[in-house]
């Protein structure tokens, strides 16, 4: 299939791509009096988002190891067309996308469109959907554009999505938006360091708590003690000490090296974004970072979610959301005071916030708040429940029975023999119950979700350290160290897909993965399983399939699937969200619903990278039954 | 997303009948035929099996960490220099661990004590290492070997600890263990207790070793890691020879450092 590329969308995208310091690689589509000297290649991009006249596109991706002036110093990083972020693509659903890809590095690269629904041949992970693209060499990218949204797009090889190789991708719906806005930005989040990749892997290899410098001291002893007295104070120290964790352990890697990004600035300079007042402005929020998840707020501004990973939500007004690692959000905001508001994106454990400014003036800035205190974990988060199934109590949706576990098929489980998934599944609960279950009241208070299970028997071997015994129901939960900020805060159970459930068959299959890891010697795995001791997980092409994941380890881990959408089940009926990456909370149990209705082998994995490249990651293999049988 | 979402069985059927395509097929979707390709593929990925992996999550990594190098001005006995130092190589399950510990006079002289310990070590719980292999003396007896057995990780109420038994090549038994507990005062001064024993299964008297308890070290350091990798230390240290017994205080300054 070939796609014809006029000179009118050759304009189309030269005006798209003006002033992102992207024009460099787009040499090949500029006539030869066009071209100028190469520019130096400078961190940041125009976020603007221009839209414009629907059609095919034609882009050149040319990937470049260069000094780049960024974060306030120069660094080697890895960029895209001259540009750290990699530049804004621009896609219109129902049509054509063909990206060739240019490989300058002297290593192999790649690039995956996180979240966009493509053959699978083109998702760009090496040594699973191709082979890499090699030094030298060009691979190129065609598929249908099927969808519309905010997505993003990032190297799947070698570490490089740390060193730069990440950039936002919109793509513009065939109708019009159901929500429309006068203005849109994209606000994309990164995490950049001048360490190298591998180095940092090497010190959480000798070290977990290597970068982590808000641990408990002595001082914070003396405090608690103050506060809730010797005995107290004491018994709390001996527990976590005793479970060998630390309750401040939110980022492995953190502000120590890392400086937190807004569209590719450094929050002493911050991204700006101009604004008329009285328009509307939809706000593109992408976490691109490696490692850090991040608490996005705009003070004296109200936030309305429309959309969540790419796909549309019904509208929720809040003041806060908690964005996981490879997440997306939309917002629509609407100021009306001709004054500049601060966009913050604080860092979870708050070591650190990348800034910006929406200003109705260039060089106007609004006030900075102050890095709020660390959050700690609690014994909840460890799984640890004295009232044990008594939060059960509540749950009158649910059904109890022993029903659930007959219809269980651990054929998923290839590779994973000899463990034993006697989690809560088999406890003979029916979770698929939950829809129909109210959790307004979580919503509230902030308080930790009901229960819904214990762990089972078997402890996932010496891969990981802690097993949840009590596993609880959060997605109504505002995230770690937002339970009590004073101000509206997005749960996953607020999100309500703006279109009713296409498929509505009962799943005829659950997978149940557990999220394990080991802090002390930095193994991260599914079930205690390394990809590298794993074999594929098969699901017949066409099967609606339960995906529950159970959170062993203390901390969130976002999970994202490649090529397909799962619909969370989040208690909104038949309206579940779709996600491609779910952040699943500590001791917790989520679950997804798929229908697999795109045969490839896919990538399923923690994102956060340093996770994924210790192992935690899966392929998934879908295709018709009789396919599969020939393995 | 388009409403082509969804397959119909004849969709599937008509996608089946014709020949694979590597490329997009008419909705973007990939042929069902190329989910499983020709030839020997990856156990773990299902692609060919001349292709990389997509992460290699089983690397090699190492660690060498000099836990003490410190001068000892003691009172009443020469002073004294001191090493302890270790490190490992190998991947998550597997390594290669060496140790090796020695003491001798700031003024010349051989060390009075230093020796070295070849380990083979595999993880066996979360935090725990089991450990297995040799240790030379050099100072005071050159001559003398060992069989190692020892654990190593870091127990409950977050002791660092390393034990070892030890089997002579004349059969004696003896056996050692060290426990260092870091107690934060701020996130860069630490202030670690410390403690050493070494015992004997029976006595040795061609090496001056009696039944019981031979030595034993408490120590008191306080570092400042100045980044996670060198922490220079001041501290004391109280040092007991039992089979003689006698006992040394040591104020001690020194580096802490790994790599």
């Amino acid at each position: 299939m070939t796609s014809r590329v006029t000179d009118e969308s050759r304009r189309r995208l030269l005006l798209a791509l003006a002033g992102t310091g992207a024009l460099a690689g787009l040499e090949a589509l500029l006539p030869g009096y066009a071209r100028g000297a190469p520019l130096t290649p400078r961190a940041g991009n125009a976020a603007q988002v221009n839209g414009g006249v629907p059609g095919p596109v034609l882009l050149d991706f040319d990937v470049r190891r260069e000094r780049v002036a960024i974060a306030g110093g120069h660094g080697s990083g890895i960029t895209i067309n001259r540009s750290i972020p990699a530049p804004l693509v621009e896609l219109w659903e129902g049509q054509q996308a063909h990206l060739r890809i240019h490989n300058h590095l002297d290593e192999d690269t790649s690039i995956h469109w996180h979240g966009l629904l493509l053959p699978f041949q083109m998702d760009g992970v090496p040594g699973v959907s191709f082979p890499g693209i090699a030094p030298g060499e060009t691979f190129e990218v065609r598929f249908p554009v099927r969808q519309s949204g905010t997505y993003w797009y990032h190297s799947h090889s070698g570490m490089q999505e740390q060193k730069g190789l990440t950039g936002p991708l919109v793509v513009h719906p065939a109708s019009p938006h159901r929500v429309t806005a006068d203005r849109e930005f994209v606000v994309m989040l990164n995490d950049w360091t001048f360490d190298d990749p591998h180095r940092i892997m090497a010190r959480l290899k000798s070290s977990g708590e290597y970068y982590n410098f808000n641990q408990r001291t002595v001082g914070d002893f003396f405090d608690a003690v103050e506060k809730e007295g010797w005995a107290a104070t004491v018994r709390d120290r001996l527990a976590w000490n005793n479970m060998r964790m630390s309750p401040r352990d939110i980022a492995d890697v953190t502000g120590a090296t890392y400086s937190y990004l807004m569209n590719g600035l450094h929050p002493a300079v911050g991204w700006e974004g101009v604004f008329r007042p009285g328009e509307r402005i939809r706000l593109r929020v992408i976490n691109a970072s490696a490692m850090t998840y991040f608490n996005f707020r705009i003070p004296g501004l109200a936030m309305t979610v429309v959309g969540a990973d790419g796909e549309q939500v019904e509208p929720v007004d809040t003041d806060e959301f908690q964005i996981g690692v490879a997440e997306t959000y939309d917002v629509i905001v609407e100021p009306q005071a001709d004054r500049a508001y601060t966009l913050v994106a604080e860092s979870m454990d708050r070591s650190g916030q990348a800034l910006g400014t929406l200003t109705p003036r260039p060089g106007m800035r609004a006030a900075v708040p102050d890095l709020r205190k660390p959050p700690q974990r609690t014994m909840m988060d460890m799984g640890m429940d004295h009232g044990g199934m008594a939060g059960m109590a509540g749950m009158s949706g649910m059904t109890h029975g022993a029903s659930a576990s007959k219809g269980m098929d651990h054929g998923g489980m290839a590779g994973m023999s000899g463990m034993n998934h006697g989690a809560s599944a088999s406890k003979g609960m029916d979770h698929g119950g939950m829809a129909g279950m109210n959790h307004g009241a979580m919503e509230a208070g902030g308080g930790m979700g009901p229960v819904v299970g214990q762990h089972g028997p078997g402890d996932h071997g010496p891969g990981n350290i802690n097993v949840a015994e009590t596993l609880r129901y959060r997605l109504g939960e505002p995230g770690t160290g937002l339970e009590d900020v004073g101000h509206r805060v997005l749960t996953y159970s607020q999100l309500r897909n703006v279109r009713p459930m296409r498929d509505q068959r009962p799943p005829s299959r659950t997978i149940e993965l557990h999220l394990t890891g080991n802090m002390e010697r930095y193994m991260w795995s599914f079930d205690g399983v390394k990809y590298s001791e794993s074999e594929p997980i098969d699901i017949v092409l066409g099967d609606r399939i339960r995906l529950v994941l159970i959170n062993d380890t203390m901390m969130e881990h976002p999970i994202h699937l490649h090529g397909m959408f799962m619909e969370l089940e989040n208690g909104q009926g038949d309206r579940l969200p779709f996600k491609h990456t779910l952040s699943v909370l500590p001791a917790s149990r989520a679950s997804l619903l798929l229908t697999a209705d795109e045969p490839g082998r896919w990538a399923f994995h923690c994102h956060l990278l340093y996770h994924m490249d210790a192992g935690m990651f899966r392929v998934v293999r879908v295709a018709p039954a009789e396919v599969l049988s020939h393995v | 997303m388009s409403d082509s979402r969804i397959v119909s069985c004849g969709l599937l059927t008509l996608a089946l009948a014709l020949p694979s395509l590597a490329t997009a097929g008419q909705h973007g979707r990939a042929s069902v035929d190329s989910v499983i390709p020709e030839g020997p593929l990856s156990a773990h990925s299902g692609s060919p099996a001349d292709w990389p992996e997509p992460l290699y999550d089983d690397a090699i990594f190492s660690q060498v960490m000099v836990d003490r190098l410190e001068y000892r001005d003691s009172a009443g006995a020469p002073n004294a220099w001191l090493w302890d130092a270790q490190g490992w190589v190998g991947n998550d399950t597997q390594r290669f661990w060496w140790k090796s510990e020695g003491e001798g006079p700031i003024n010349g002289g051989s060390p009075e004590s230093s020796n070295l310990e070849l380990l083979y070590s595999r993880i066996i719980s979360p935090f725990w290492n089991l450990q297995a292999g040799v240790r030379q003396n050099f100072n005071p007896d050159p001559d003398r070997r060992f069989a190692v057995i020892g654990l190593q990780g870091l127990a409950p109420l977050m002791l660092e600890t390393d034990t070892a038994l030890y089997v002579s090549d004349d059969g004696d038994v003896s056996m050692g263990a060290e426990f260092e507990y870091d107690m934060l005062l701020t996130q860069r001064w630490v202030l670690q207790p410390r403690m050493e024993v070494s015992a004997s299964l029976q006595d040795v008297p061609e090496y001056g070793l009696r039944q019981g308890l031979n030595s034993s070290e408490v120590g008191l350091r306080l570092r400042y890691e100045l980044m996670r990798e060198i922490s220079p230390y001041i501290g004391v240290s109280h040092e007991r020879d039992h089979d003689h017994d006698e006992s040394t205080t040591a104020l001690v300054v020194g580096l802490r450092a790994w790599y």
